[in-house]
């Protein structure tokens, strides 16, 4: 009978402890930040615009890698944007397409799609390949009607792609204006 | 004479210890974002985060995790012991004390995720508890794009081993009624031929 009562005092001391220790211990190293018990300093970092080792000073958005290249006789429009990859992991992009429309009076002048899918390490600079078609009687419409100086002004709407797995998508997008040749 | 041994507490207590160990490694419930973009690895022993390949873990968490180590480990420990000395006078003592906690744990474990996600589901983001799901961020969130995202989750063996773990617990608080009428079958034709010497002489 004594040897119970001993063992069950000892489980009943042995439980406190385990469940009172950790949580005493953690409140006594937190003690000065007792929010930071729950909000992590990776958390604190999102709250103010970092993610992981991104921030919105160093997020560089894809930008145009040279100029849209287009053929007046086919009509085949080749976008290339540079992207850097700014996390600690690799990105993929999968799929990218968008309807490519006249500023000028909102004319469907043909779609892009990614060329072939791209992984980019991180870190590094990858570049996205954009090809696709335009209207070459719409274009030349354009040109005739709305400008001078071989520039038609385009925004890409319907804007959907799948980068790392995460699908997106944007209304529309002004990307000002492309140069064609005459 | 033969030793009475629990053999449901020793396999219970040596599984529970093996939960333990294989937890520190794998976790119990695992949730992806994307290409490993967000994700998020669940268990009683080492919940821990990943957001765009930086891991993190949540000191609170952290301590929730250290309690249940420990009890899982003294639950283990002490099912073994009871396990060889099932039909001492504290032997009772020992069992009550180390079968239920596996179970606990797999309990506050299951209610946690379920509330955790059923939260997330509230704030509109439906988390699959298992599966996959095409993932849709409230568009106030992300300033008007339409972001979704593939989100992959599901129970790891770990999970299923710790229920391995407490339904043998759960066998050995059942079969210690056998092992106790076993010892009492043994003991009973020993002292009645006690008593019969006695009385005879």
């Amino acid at each position: 009978m004594f040897d119970m009562e001993k063992v069950k005092i000892a489980l009943t001391l042995l439980t406190i402890v385990i469940v009172v220790g950790p949580l005493a211990g953690m409140a006594l190293i937190y003690r000065d930040n007792l929010a930071g018990l729950v909000v992590p300093p990776e958390i604190t970092n999102i709250a103010n615009g970092q993610i992981g080792n991104v921030t919105a000073s160093n997020f560089v958005s894809p930008s145009l890698a040279g100029d849209p290249q287009y053929n007046p006789d086919t009509g085949a429009l080749n976008v290339a944007f540079n992207f850097t990859n700014p996390l600690t992991n690799q990105i993929s992009v999968d799929k990218f397409s968008a309807d490519i429309k006249s500023k000028d009076n909102n004319a469907l002048l043909g779609n892009i799609a990614l060329s072939e899918p791209i992984n980019i390490a991180p870190g590094k600079n990858g570049i996205i390949d954009v090809a696709g078609n335009l209207s070459p009687e719409l274009i030349n419409q354009i040109q005739t009607q709305y400008q001078d100086n071989g520039k038609v002004d385009i925004i890409i709407e319907n804007i959907n792609a799948e980068v790392a797995g995460v699908q997106f998508h944007l209304d529309s997008f002004d990307v000002g204006s492309i140069q064609l040749p005459r | 004479m033969n030793r009475v041994i629990n053999w449901f507490g020793v396999a219970a207590g040596v599984t529970t210890l093996l939960v333990v160990a294989v937890s520190f490694f794998v976790p119990w419930w695992q949730l992806t974002v994307g290409e490993d973009l967000v994700q998020v690895n669940a268990s009683p022993v080492n919940t821990n985060f990943g957001l765009f390949g930086t891991p993190f873990t949540v000191p609170m968490i952290w301590a929730l995790n250290l309690i249940c180590i420990l009890t899982l480990v003294t639950s283990g420990v002490i099912m073994l012991l009871y396990s060889v000395v099932p039909t001492k006078p504290y032997s009772k003592e020992l069992l009550g004390f180390s079968y239920k906690k596996p179970l606990y744990v797999v309990v506050a474990f299951l209610v946690g995720l379920i509330a955790i996600t059923s939260i997330a589901g509230a704030l509109g983001l439906n988390l699959p508890l298992m599966g996959t799901a095409n993932v849709s961020l409230p568009t106030n969130f992300t300033l008007g794009a339409n972001i979704s995202a593939s989100v992959l989750a599901g129970f790891l063996f770990p999970f299923w081993l710790a229920i391995a773990s407490a339904a043998l617990c759960i066998g050995a608080r059942l079969y210690h009624r056998h092992v106790v009428a076993q010892k009492m079958d043994s003991v009973a034709p020993l002292e009645s031929h006690q008593n019969l010497a006695a009385s005879t002489s």
